[in-house]
Formats: C-alpha cells, structure tokens, sequence
C-alpha cells in the first residue's frame, strides 16, 4: 500500500499527495513542534513535505512509509536545530550536572498532564529535548538516537537521564500545588 | 545521593529496564532501604509514562493548502539564469506589480511584528515543465493547476469561516488584491487555452496561482495570530505600508 500511494503520488494523482500529508502530517507535526518549537514548527512541516516530494523517488519499500518520513522529517528537524544554534552562537545547547533533590522522602511530582509535560518540554535546551523527544515520545533506542544524532550512546544516555532531571525540577509542584 | 553506591543516571536506566540482571537486583535491593531513590524512580517513571502518551498533533489546516500549493510549484523546474519573462497582459502586468507589494506588505508587515524574516518565492525565474512534450507538458500545467486550485479553496474556506473584523485599510488591500489576481488568473487561463505553447501565459498563470496562494496564506496566518493575541501592531505595520516599502 505504501508504494502504491507513493507511486500515485509521482504519477501526479490529484488526491494522492494530499492523501499522504493527512495520513502522516500529525505524527510530523507533533515531532517537529517538540523539536523546533511552535514558531517554527509549520514552516517546517511544508519543508519536510517538499523534501518528501522531492526525494519519493529514493523510496523502495524496505520500510514503511511512515518510518522512512520520519527518520526524513527528524533530519529536516535537526538540520533546523543546527542552522539556529550556528546563528545564535549556541554553543553548548546540553545539560550539565542537575541539582538531584535527594533529600525530600517522598516523589516530587503530583499528578502531570500532557499539557504540563510539553510546556516543560520548551523549558530544555535543544540537545537535551531531542533526546528525550526521540527516546521518550517517539521510542527510539539509544543507539537510534546516538546514530540520528551523531553522539555516543553514552552521551545519549546521560542526556536523556539529565533532561527527566530538568523536566522533573520543572513539574514539581509550586506551594499552592500547580506545576511550574 | 553521597551515601547511594551508584550514580543517578542509573536510576534512569533502570526505569528503562537497561541494566544488566545482577546491577538492576542492585537497584531493587537500594531502592528498598532508599526513600529519595525510590523517590526519584517514581518520579522518572511518572514522566516517561506520561511522555509516551504524546501522541501526533493536526497541524494548523492553512499548512495543508501550503504543501499542496508547493508541491504543485515542484513539479515545474526552474532553470538556473533566466531572465524574467514579461507577463501576458496589461492586467496581468498590473496584477503582479499590485500582488507582490501587497504580498510583501502582508508578508513582511506579518514577520516584522513576528519577528521573522519573509521566504519569498521565486517568481521570476523561468518555469519549464518537467518532462520534454508539449502534450506533456500541458497536462503538467493542467495538473499543477488543479492542485493549486484545491489549495486555494482549502485556504479561501480557512478565511471565509473566521469571525474576524479587519482593519478597513486591510481589509480593502485584500480585497484589490484578490480582485485583481482573480483578473489576471483568467486572463493567463484564457491566453493559455488560445495559445498553449505559450511559454509566457503559462508563467503568468502559474506566478498569478502562486501570488494568490500566498494572499490566502498570509490572511489565514494573520486570522490564526489575532485568534491567539492582539493584531494592533501588525494593522498598524500595514497601515505604515511595512518595513522598506
């Protein structure tokens, strides 16, 4: 089914290359939007389109078409990243050892919603958020995430480990009992 | 975490089941006798639990008519150094003086209170269809057509369901505009159907599709920001006729 909708699409059928943005444009949008942010997020859905129009003729079936779009929007996604951080001279975009709040005798965290999570979510430097986008959302392996990244599965790790640290300071609970 | 025999990071692999056998009974054995430990697993399994329920987000349907508008422009190259072509007619010639400062108003107008810098599309370089055959390259054209058709209806349906009031000047500007790419997208249709080897009609209907795409996009953005916060400044960026214009 996958390479007939991308064949159709190459032949120009009118419906097909809509047909392939309502099937797979949410699970991109929702990537790119935790990626790059709210600001960027639509730009880069139609650049992750285009660069799937353009480059449909690579695709051979030895995945699913929605695997193949992803591992193209996370690259559209990460080039992004790169291109932002060389214009603001961001030169260390990771988390450095985080407070651990071993003291208290009970977990910090009350109940989080969804929503709580992804505000937090904008709070992490980009490094740390992909990380944890890729492994934690969209359940990559550490060595998925290492090799998409151009990082040791070390460092994956430890990045992962350092964003849940961040998110976890940022979600415990203000005095009156709502997240921060 | 002085007087734990492991590092936190480990706490992590842990709730990640990635810990050899004997290390995660390690883990288990500490988190018994720890209660910031055990503390802090809770908590790391509290967030990577909700962090798998993140599913895919719909994207803003303005985004749709774009990609589809885009892809139509894809599937025409533009061979790099040509000079521009002229437009087909006087209206057309009218059309894209009068569309691309509104375009640039708009546009720019919106990034400039945004905050971002304006991706204008080429519209002057030379646009050949992909393939070598006039019969080819005709239904190319009336393919692109068709997509750029269902894009712009995608997006006049975005703006005509919005309960927004603009500003009269604004509001006048996008009407002109409209009014006259509508002009100029039947003048090029009907200098395309007399003539279709006409390479400059074709420019001039496949720009003129284009300019009003991107009409539509900057007016659905623009309904989209008012909806979420005040749009005074970028009424009055408009009025000031925008940043260099």
């Amino acid at each position: 089914m996958d390479l007939t909708l991308v064949a159709r699409c190459r032949e120009g059928a009118s419906d097909a290359f809509e047909e392939l943005y309502r099937l797979h444009a949410p699970r991109l949008y929702g990537l790119a939007r935790r990626l790059v942010g709210t600001e960027d997020a639509d730009d880069l859905l139609q650049e992750i389109f285009l660069t799937a129009y353009r480059k449909l003729a690579q695709y051979r079936g030895d995945s699913a078409l929605a695997t193949w779009l992803f591992r193209l929007g996370t690259n559209v996604c990460l080039d992004h990243l790169r291109s932002r951080a060389a214009r603001t001279n961001r030169l260390n975009d990771s988390l450095d050892a985080e407070l651990h709040n071993g003291h208290r005798a009970g977990p910090i965290l009350d109940v989080i919603t969804r929503l709580d999570l992804e505000r937090a979510l904008e709070t992490l430097p980009d490094g740390a958020r992909t990380v944890f986008v890729l492994h934690d959302i969209e359940g990559l392996q550490h060595q998925d995430v290492a090799s998409l990244l151009r990082i040791s599965e070390g460092t994956s790790k430890s990045q992962l480990h350092k964003a849940r640290m961040r998110l976890r300071q940022q979600l415990r609970p203000q005095p009156h009992g709502v997240a921060s | 975490m002085t007087s734990c025999p492991f590092p936190d990071e480990h706490l992590s692999l842990y709730v990640d089941d990635l810990l050899e056998a004997a290390d995660a009974a390690g883990v288990r054995a500490h988190l018994a006798t720890c209660s910031a430990c055990a503390a802090l697993v809770e908590d790391l399994a509290t967030i990577t639990a909700v962090a798998r329920t993140l599913g895919p987000i719909t994207p803003p349907e303005h985004v749709m008519a774009k990609v589809i508008a885009l892809e139509a422009g894809a599937r025409f190259r533009a061979p790099a150094g040509d000079a521009r072509l002229p437009p087909s007619s006087p209206a057309a010639w009218q059309a894209l003086a009068i569309a691309a400062s509104i375009i640039a108003v708009l546009s720019v107008g919106y990034m400039v209170w945004r905050g971002d810098a304006p991706a204008v599309p080429d519209q002057e370089a030379a646009l050949v269809p992909a393939t070598g055959s006039l019969e080819a390259a005709a239904e190319e054209l009336e393919l692109a057509v068709r997509h750029y058709e269902r894009a712009i209806r995608e997006l006049e349906a975005v703006t005509s369901r919005a309960d927004v009031t603009f500003d009269d000047n604004v509001a006048d500007v996008m009407r002109t505009s409209l009014a006259t790419l509508n002009r100029a997208i039947a003048e090029s249709r009907a200098a395309v159907a007399e003539d279709p080897t006409s390479e400059v009609a074709r420019v001039s209907l496949f720009s003129s599709l284009q300019q009003k795409v991107d009409v539509l996009q900057a007016t659905a953005l623009l309904i989209e920001d008012m909806d979420r916060s005040d749009a005074t400044g970028f009424v009055d960026v408009v009025n000031t006729g925008g940043r260099g214009l």
